[in-house]
């Protein structure tokens, strides 16, 4: 239809129509009068009588007039509009990839439905583009054929966090051109109006949800326990069901309720060791994929340390209270080695280690100066001060070095890495006449430098992960090696350090080869996303029609002369309704 | 309340009349009246100082009425006549249709007619009878009543008789003066009305107040128009050409009555109601003989 109202709410105006009649009709009314001249107008009985009201009103030029204008101000508020002949009609529809939309799925499909119903008639072409607000994802579809977008939006699946809308608003703004139209379909209304001059149409409205909310997973005795927050998001008690499944057996079900805003902790025990995986469940409410918390039993990897020390037992001490850390004698089997610098000890140029000086002299006096702690991830944040080291002789500094402390001029810790791949960690001072022991600082830096080698080691573990964190799998690299493999997706090696977990909550699995490096679990714990209570329904659709026939319509061009006529029959009107009363007064 | 209803402001109006008929008088002198004595000149011989006839004394006659001077110069006895005075005789019909007293100005110009018509009669000394009628009804008014202001009470059961009023029912007396306030508003031929007041060597006269609401209603639109003698609600549409045509009806309605009024001697007057008293009733009434002034 290439005609349209740009107004339509204009149309009341026609209620003027019945309104003029009912006027004259209320002026012509019956007046009550005496009349003592009966017997005269009953002698012109056939032409006086009421007879058809319509009839009488014709003879009323003021009404027919009246009624004339009542149209053409109809006329002028309605607008209306004809369709350019060159119009094209760009629409962007940019839908919210947010998780909480999962809830919305159904009125988010509608809306846009609802804008693709803005479509002019076949009259108009158009050029349509379906977005998720997923910078990273790639264009849902782009193409001329609003059948084709429907059927496009089931690929959409939103499964992001909280993230900014700007990046794909402006792809959206530049695909449709400064005139398109650019609809952000979400779940809740932004503070500020979108940017890039998109529509908003939210689709939200408040719900009640119960979700896991994050799950720490601890070792106890030997015995792997889950810890599962729940937290009811919603404004009223709620009462679910909950239960787990592990290798295809459920457990029975238990009952939980839970308060407004109220976070609970559930505790559990692994299934015994042959069973490695674990979902917990809750029954199902609006957003699912919070319903559901996949979990595996951790399985660290193990670190080998040989302590290289004669007489003393200080570094098995040390080390051996480590997790997941395993003391070898011999150092060909071992990860890393820990050893006393005596003079005679060479430093092994293909192992990583960790070394601390040989005792000094009892005498000796404690080191002065300031204890300054490089910018590293193995010192950041840790308190040395109160590290006291006498001093001793010192191993002289390489290239390859990196002091990650400094007393005074003197490096206290070196971090050295060898050519041949060696990490090595060297203490500048020795643990008998220090209080390095005593610092917290110190265990957490080997803890650090441990964790670092572990990372390194290529050796299978399990782990749970967020939905879409980031994974750093320790794998073969080489032009001889295998692509590692995500559940069933291959990655190349190059981005292997983009490797993140699936969005989607789940069991999931890194392989390179036939080598399964990480077994672990993905679990949505986003309490931002899972909190439906602002959203809120919001609609821009009278706007965005509104622009749209202002860009893609020309207004009547005659609009002038209809305000003309408008104003001549007003004065037609004003006239001839004068005319007859002092007509009537001049009479009397 | 209105003026009908309000004997002391009829007492007022009625003292007010007596002003009006100094100014304004009744046409008696247009007659020769028979009856009692009284002061306008009778149609016979009387004991007046106005000369009227010589004729030859017969016996019986009063000898005070010889004419001796004549006697001396012819011998014979002859007798002076003079001319008689007498009372004329005033009948009253005031015509008490509710439509004489439909609007406020037309009740009180018709209570002025009334109100002059008694006085003017009194002050001349007539013996005046009162009538109100309505249709076929009618009610003997005693002057007295009349003065008093409470005649409306007599005649409330008058109303609400549509037709037009039956003056022959009247007993109007011989060669009376019959002076009819009517505003003539009611359909029928004026004959039979009109006849009524000049029969029997009556003197008609035919006071007609009207209002201006009737003459130049400057109705438009749709109308329901109240029969004041029935109360019964009439619907009509009135436009200008049906106005007009109204207009012209009403006036040759009047034509008519002046028409039948010329034709049987009777002077009729319209008396505007929303004039100022004297000058409404000289308007017509001097021109057409209903009233003489002074």
């Amino acid at each position: 239809m290439n005609f349209m109202l740009a107004n339509t709410w204009g149309l009341w105006a026609l209620l003027g129509l019945p309104v003029v009649v009912a006027i004259h009709f209320l002026q012509r009314r019956n007046r009550r009068v005496p009349a003592t001249t009966l017997f005269l107008l009953e002698q012109m009985k056939r032409e006086s009588r009421t007879g058809n009201r319509f009839e009488r009103l014709r003879t009323s030029i003021p009404f027919w007039l009246q009624l004339l204008m009542v149209l053409l101000i109809t006329w002028l508020l309605v607008q209306p509009r004809w369709l350019k002949n060159d119009a094209v009609q760009r629409i962007a529809i940019v839908m919210d990839a947010s998780a909480s939309m999962q809830a919305f799925r159904e009125p988010a499909l509608k809306a846009a439905d609802d804008v693709l119903g803005l479509l002019e008639g076949p009259l108009a072409r158009a050029e349509l583009t379906l977005l998720s607000s997923d910078a990273e994802a790639p264009s849902l579809y782009h193409g001329t054929q609003p059948g084709d977008l429907r059927q496009a939006l089931a690929a959409w699946e939103p499964l992001l966090g909280v993230h900014d809308f700007s990046p794909a608003l402006r792809v959206a703004r530049g695909l449709v051109g400064p005139k398109g139209v650019v609809v952000l379909v979400t779940d809740h209304p932004l503070a500020a109006s979108p940017p890039f001059g998109a529509h908003l149409v939210s689709v939200g409205q408040e719900t009640d949800n119960v979700g896991w909310a994050g799950v720490t997973v601890e070792e106890k005795d030997g015995q792997w326990i889950w810890h599962a927050l729940v937290k009811n998001y919603g404004s009223s008690m709620q009462e679910r069901q909950w239960h787990a499944l592990a290798d295809g057996a459920a457990s029975q079900p238990k009952s939980l309720k839970i308060a407004p805003g109220e976070i609970q902790t559930l505790s559990g025990p692994f299934p015994p060791d042959e069973v490695k995986k674990l979902v917990l469940r809750l029954q199902n409410d609006a957003l699912p994929i919070d319903d559901d918390l996949p979990l595996v039993r951790p399985q660290p990897k193990t670190l080998a340390l040989c302590p290289l020390e004669v007489g003393s037992n200080d570094l098995s001490e040390i080390f051996g209270r480590y997790a997941h850390l395993r003391l070898v004698k011999v150092p060909g089997e071992s990860d890393l080695v820990a050893a006393i610098m005596t003079p005679s000890f060479a430093l092994p140029e293909q192992r990583h280690g960790c070394f601390f000086q040989a005792k000094a002299d009892p005498a000796a006096p404690y080191l002065k100066g300031s204890i300054v702690a490089e910018p590293h991830p193995l010192v950041e944040g840790l308190n040395w001060q109160g590290l006291l080291v006498r001093e001793s002789k010192t191993m002289p500094r390489q290239s390859q070095d990196r002091v990650l402390l400094w007393q005074g001029e003197r490096p206290l810790i070196m971090l050295r890495q060898m050519p041949s791949g060696g990490r090595q960690l060297i203490c500048q001072f020795d643990l008998q006449t220090s209080n390095a022991r005593k610092l917290p600082a110190f265990a957490v830096l080997l803890h650090r430098f441990l964790e670092t080698l572990r990372g390194d080691k290529i050796a299978p573990e399990a782990a749970n992960f967020d939905v879409r964190q980031k994974i750093l799998v320790a794998h073969q690299t080489g032009s001889e090696a295998a692509p590692l493999v995500l559940s069933e997706r291959e990655i190349p090696l190059q981005q292997a350090r983009l490797l993140r977990a699936p969005a989607k909550p789940g069991h999931f699995t890194v392989r390179q080869g036939e080598v399964t490096l990480l077994t672990a679990a993905a679990h949505f714990a986003d309490t931002r996303e899972a909190d439906l209570s602002q959203a809120k329904p919001f609609n821009e659709l009278d706007q965005i029609k509104a622009s749209q026939i202002e860009t893609l319509h020309e207004a009547d061009p005659n609009q002038r002369l209809w305000l003309l006529l408008l104003l001549s029959l007003l004065l037609g009107s004003w006239w001839f309704t004068n005319s007859k009363r002092e007509l009537r007064e001049v009479t009397a | 309340m209105t003026l009908l209803n309000d004997a002391s402001a009829l007492r007022n109006l009625h003292a007010r009349a007596r002003g009006w008929a100094r100014v304004l008088k009744l046409p008696f002198r247009q007659q020769r009246w028979r009856g009692n004595a009284g002061e306008f000149m009778g149609g016979g011989t009387g004991s007046s100082l106005d000369f009227h006839d010589h004729r030859v004394y017969l016996p019986g006659d009063d000898p005070r009425q010889i004419n001796w001077q004549a006697y001396a110069r012819t011998g014979t006895y002859s007798m002076k006549l003079y001319r008689e005075e007498v009372r004329p005789l005033v009948d009253v019909v005031l015509d008490v249709s509710a439509s004489m007293f439909a609007f406020p100005s037309k009740e009180q110009r018709a209570l002025e007619l009334l109100a002059f018509a008694v006085e003017s009669s009194l002050q001349s000394g007539a013996t005046l009878r009162c009538h109100a009628i309505a249709g076929s009804k009618q009610q003997r008014l005693e002057p007295e009543v009349i003065l008093s202001g409470k005649w409306p009470e007599q005649v409330s059961e008058l109303h609400g008789t549509p037709s037009a009023p039956e003056l022959n029912r009247l007993p109007l007396r011989a060669g009376a003066m019959r002076i009819f306030i009517s505003d003539l508003l009611f359909p029928g031929e004026p004959e039979s009305t009109l006849g009524c007041l000049s029969t029997r060597n009556g003197r008609g006269i035919v006071l007609a107040p009207y209002a201006n609401d009737e003459a130049d209603p400057g109705w438009d639109g749709n109308y329901e128009f109240i029969d004041p003698e029935t109360g019964l609600p009439h619907e009509h549409r009135v436009e200008s050409a049906l106005l007009k045509r109204y207009e012209s009806a009403y006036k040759r309605h009047f034509e008519l009555w002046k028409a039948a009024a010329l034709k049987h001697g009777i002077a009729m007057a319209r008396v505007s109601a929303e004039a100022e008293f004297q000058k409404a009733l000289q308007n017509e009434g001097v021109a057409s003989g209903a009233v003489e002034t002074a």
